[in-house]
């Protein structure tokens, strides 16, 4: 097998790796899951199962196209990051502009369906534009953390893992995802690099991913708003 | 360039954005957290001073009323008791009224001594040396001990405050030689030097280990708050002793 071939089932190695690990240290170190790992472990089955049958589909020829299982994974995704944050986010305002953001999201979502890539073409627009709801959803995390010191070491924090996570993938992604279009249309033979890129930075995100989960230590609800530093539980 | 290079290249750099995002925030956040916990520290020291400041006042307070109490009501009743004897018949001497009226004049100065030496407005008054030199003549008059008083030829004023705790470290100092040190000879030495004052005393008693953290421990109640009245004044305190070889305590206090 060409050593390229490796980089097009990272999306899903990935995940199945890192979950079977973190299964493996909850038997034995029974580590106690949150609402926001529960979220994570949503997210990276979901890549194993949509990544793993793409690639299916891609190489048994079921389907003709496999695209539509990437606008189900960019919903998907984007509703668990926007749980994610809106679980985070303690006050009103903050969840609202999530919720506000979802919809508009949602709304595009469909609109893009409908009448600019359809189900049977790569859905880049939505993907792009919720890597950048999510990476804004990030700095208004790390901006209020900032304001607010959770905890005396910030790296101890499951919290700080997976917003670094969704920032770093999200982030890098971004670019991929806005440049897709123009690349595909300029030199098509760019596609699978651009994948490739994809899943090497999906690959770090997992690995954040599970620093996230396997972390000790986790933020008080009410330290997010308006409590003193360091309170936690 | 191979527009697949360029691609590689800018996909790298954007990610390298976002890490270095990532590490700015941590030295950040940890920079802040730092100037937080420094600030906890601060807040926590100023408010120990606090609390140890108005607890002496309270305490000064206490003598202030004990001193006026012995003085005015006491003492009164025993100077009265001296008149009294006077007043009796001294063609018919009882045998032993002689010496009661020795030891009720003796009563009376030592209650006056005691006295003056709680009231704080006495010692303000006097001035922390005269105080002092106060304090060992009374020590001596006990016939236990010799006492003697150094200062150096330049001297200073302190805050009034700032001299009644120094007494009063002086006079715990001294409780303490009285009850354990088993000295005859106590020397208190006052040293002005630039912007800071260095006291010692020191005395030629038994010794004995001192422990490891003065200020902290709970061995040593009286050597705890002597530290701390210390610390109030922003000083530094030390005690050296060697078992059979007496005991100094230094103290090295600011001049504002």
């Amino acid at each position: 097998m060409h050593w390229k071939a490796y980089f097009s089932y990272l999306d899903s190695l990935t995940p199945a790796l890192v979950l079977l690990l973190i299964l493996i240290l909850h038997k034995y170190r029974r580590i106690l899951w949150t609402k926001q790992d529960k979220l994570l472990l949503i997210f990276l089955t979901v890549q194993l199962v949509l990544n793993g049958l793409a690639i299916t589909i891609e190489l048994t020829r079921i389907f003709n196209n496999n695209l539509w299982l990437y606008h189900l994974n960019c919903l998907l995704t984007q509703a668990i990051f926007a749980a994610y944050f809106f679980q985070l986010f303690q006050d009103k305002a903050r969840r609202r502009f999530v919720l506000y953001t979802s919809i508009v999201f949602l709304l595009a979502f469909i609109a893009n369906i409908l009448f600019v890539q359809p189900i049977t073409t790569f859905n880049s627009y939505t993907y792009a534009l919720g890597a950048f709801f999510t990476v804004t959803y990030g700095f208004v995390c790390f901006y209020k953390w900032m304001q607010g010191l959770p905890a005396f070491n910030i790296l101890a924090l499951k919290e700080f893992w997976g917003a670094a996570g969704v920032l770093f993938y999200f982030g890098s992604s971004f670019f991929i995802f806005i440049s897709y279009e123009y690349l595909i249309r300029v030199t098509p033979k760019t596609v699978s690099i651009l994948w490739m890129l994809h899943n090497v930075f999906l690959m770090i995100a997992c690995i954040i991913f599970a620093r996230a989960i396997l972390a000790k230590e986790w933020i008080h609800e009410s330290s997010l708003s308006s409590a003193p530093p360091y309170s936690r539980f | 360039m191979d527009t697949r290079i360029v691609i590689v290249i800018s996909a790298a750099l954007f990610s390298l954005l976002v890490i270095s995002f990532l590490f700015r925030f941590i030295l950040l956040y940890q920079k802040k957290t730092a100037a937080f916990e420094t600030e906890k520290r601060l807040i926590e020291t100023r408010f120990q001073q606090e609390l140890l400041s108005a607890q002496l006042e309270i305490q000064e307070q206490t003598l202030e009323h004990v001193s006026q109490e012995i003085h005015d009501n006491i003492g009164q009743t025993l100077s009265l008791a001296k008149l009294t004897l006077n007043r009796l018949d001294v063609s018919n001497p009882t045998p032993g009224i002689d010496h009661t009226k020795d030891m009720l004049t003796k009563a009376i100065a030592d209650l006056r001594a005691v006295s003056k030496s709680l009231n704080t407005g006495a010692i303000l008054s006097a001035g922390l040396l005269k105080a002092i030199e106060s304090e060992l003549k009374q020590l001596e008059k006990s016939g236990a001990y010799t006492t003697r008083l150094e200062t150096s030829e330049t001297q200073s004023t302190l805050k009034p405050q700032h001299e009644l705790i120094l007494f009063r470290i002086v006079q715990e100092a001294l409780n303490n030689i009285i009850k354990h040190a088993e000295a005859s000879s106590v020397i208190i030495r006052a040293e002005f030097r630039h912007q800071e004052l260095a006291l010692s005393i020191a005395d030629n008693g038994k010794g004995f280990m001192p422990p490891a953290d003065v200020c902290e421990g709970n061995e040593g109640i009286g050597l705890r708050n002597m530290c701390q009245r210390t610390k109030l004044l922003q000083g530094s305190f030390c005690v050296e002793s060697i078992p059979g070889n007496g005991t100094s305590i230094h103290l090295l206090i600011p001049i504002a």
